[in-house]
């Protein structure tokens, strides 16, 4: 039973059936990060595929910007209520960066992502592979700022974006799960917009 | 993981915090121009730590529904009665109602509370620097009458940097400790005698240099202010690992 708030119209109908439930369509791109903002440096940045795969790898900036992009224009949605529709983004494909690693060994059944800073999230490999998923450097057209985790960040846009973990690092591919850092701290395990999968308790699949 | 830091261990309310339950308007104060708090009275105990958040839904007549997230304005006590502290957001789809049109008997639905890092409770034993900016100061509000209610021995000192002086939330508590600075960016009364102009990274160092003990800091407010609050307080020399942000905007 829900309650009816007279008077209240809200702003929803516009894009209905773009919009997962519960979100609003913001133009802005809001930044939200439990800490500061690293500034990380291009120079030394490196990005490390390990654990699951045949070929264990880390490439520098130079080799991961050889590397063929993929471009992708779809809508994004954050657990605090704001979605963007249809925003431009690019970078590598994980298809390409798994390959580049001799593919997934048969254990490989979740991705751990880490950033620089040691932030963690978890997602299905199931969810990272089939031109699901990136690592991007730009968005809009333009490079990442720091803020919204240049030079690069993991990009799983069917999900929370907070599992498209900024100031990416490093990949690990293990059999088990392990839940990362939202996700010991209240968040859902998985993050299905569509299911509204917003904290730890809702109920999902 | 360098986040090893999340306040010791927490008490998990007992059941399930995504269940939206029905609050109706007990009280609603005028904090600032922008700001009301709204006391509402709830069927279950309220049971929240301090700078925790809850998610407020609102439903139209069409069965349209819309819910934001707002920070607890202090931490629960186990009384069946929550305070939210909401700023109207300009072209807002939530706040401007609730800041416009709801009235005291008014019911609307409530779920939480969330976060588990933005967090304090007397079990952390480390001083503690709270920086809000604007409404970023609610869940800083909670943490700071928390840490005075709680008896904790704990070093706690609070900056906040307000528009003008109406803005400033909280006068009971904020104006009247010694442990606070306020700054005012962009009016100031005439026998103002606190800080005046934005936060500075010499004025965020001399506060660190005054703690006995390394802090751990809380900074909330607009993602700019956030941004460099943050790196203030790491050109002062505390670790990014001491900084806990919270973010709108």
């Amino acid at each position: 039973m829900s309650i009816i708030n007279k008077g209240f119209v809200g702003k929803g109908g516009a894009n209905e059936g773009r919009l997962p439930p519960g979100q609003t369509q913001v133009t802005s791109w809001p930044v939200l990060t439990y800490g500061p903002t690293p500034h990380v440096d291009t120079k030394t940045w490196t990005l490390t595929l390990d654990g699951a795969v045949n070929k264990p790898i880390t490439l520098n900036w130079e080799e991961f910007n050889a590397l063929a992009k993929t471009v992708l224009k779809t809508d994004i949605h954050c657990v605090t209520r704001w979605s963007r529709l249809d925003m431009p983004w690019e970078g590598i494909s994980l298809d390409d960066l798994i390959g580049l690693a001799g593919g997934l060994t048969a254990d490989a059944k979740y991705m751990i992502a880490t950033t620089v800073e040691g932030y963690t999230t978890n997602v299905p490999v199931r969810d990272v592979i089939n031109n699901q998923a990136m690592v991007a450097t730009m968005a809009d057209g333009e490079p990442l700022t720091p803020e919204h985790g240049g030079p690069a960040r993991l990009f799983v846009p069917h999900l929370y974006l907070w599992k498209s973990a900024k100031w990416i690092q490093r990949l690990t591919f293990t059999d088990k799960d392990h839940s990362g850092f939202w996700e010991v701290n209240g968040y859902h395990n998985y993050g299905d917009p569509w299911r509204e999968e917003r904290y730890s308790d809702d109920a999902g699949w | 993981m360098t986040h090893g830091e999340r306040s010791a261990t927490v008490t998990t309310p007992v059941g399930s915090n995504n269940e939206w339950f029905v609050a109706t308007v007990r009280e609603i104060t005028v904090e600032s121009p922008t700001v009301k708090s709204f006391v509402f009275d709830t069927l279950h105990p309220i049971n929240n730590i301090a700078g925790q958040h809850y998610e407020l839904r609102l439903t139209a007549k069409n069965g349209y529904q819309a819910a934001r997230l707002y920070s607890a304005t202090r931490a629960g006590t186990g009384e069946k009665q929550l305070t939210l502290s909401i700023m109207d957001v300009k072209n807002g789809e939530v706040s401007p109602y609730i800041s416009e049109q709801l009235e005291v008997g008014d019911q609307v639905e409530i779920r939480g509370p969330f976060g588990k890092f933005f967090i304090w409770t007397d079990e952390e034993f480390r001083p503690v620097f709270l920086i809000g900016g604007g409404s970023g100061v609610v869940p800083l509000h909670a943490i700071f009458t928390e840490h005075q209610n709680s008896g904790s021995k704990a070093e706690m000192k609070m900056l906040y940097s307000s528009h003008t002086y109406e803005d400033i939330l909280f006068k009971d508590a904020f104006l009247t400790s010694k442990d606070t600075t306020i700054t005012l960016t962009r009016d100031h009364p005439d026998d103002w005698t606190g800080k005046t102009g934005r936060v500075t990274k010499e004025l965020i160092k001399d506060i660190i240099d005054s703690f006995d003990n390394e802090p751990i800091c809380y900074v909330c407010g607009m993602s700019l202010f956030v941004d460099a609050i943050a790196e203030g307080l790491q050109a002062a020399g505390v670790p990014a690992s001491s900084i806990k942000t919270e973010r709108f905007g």
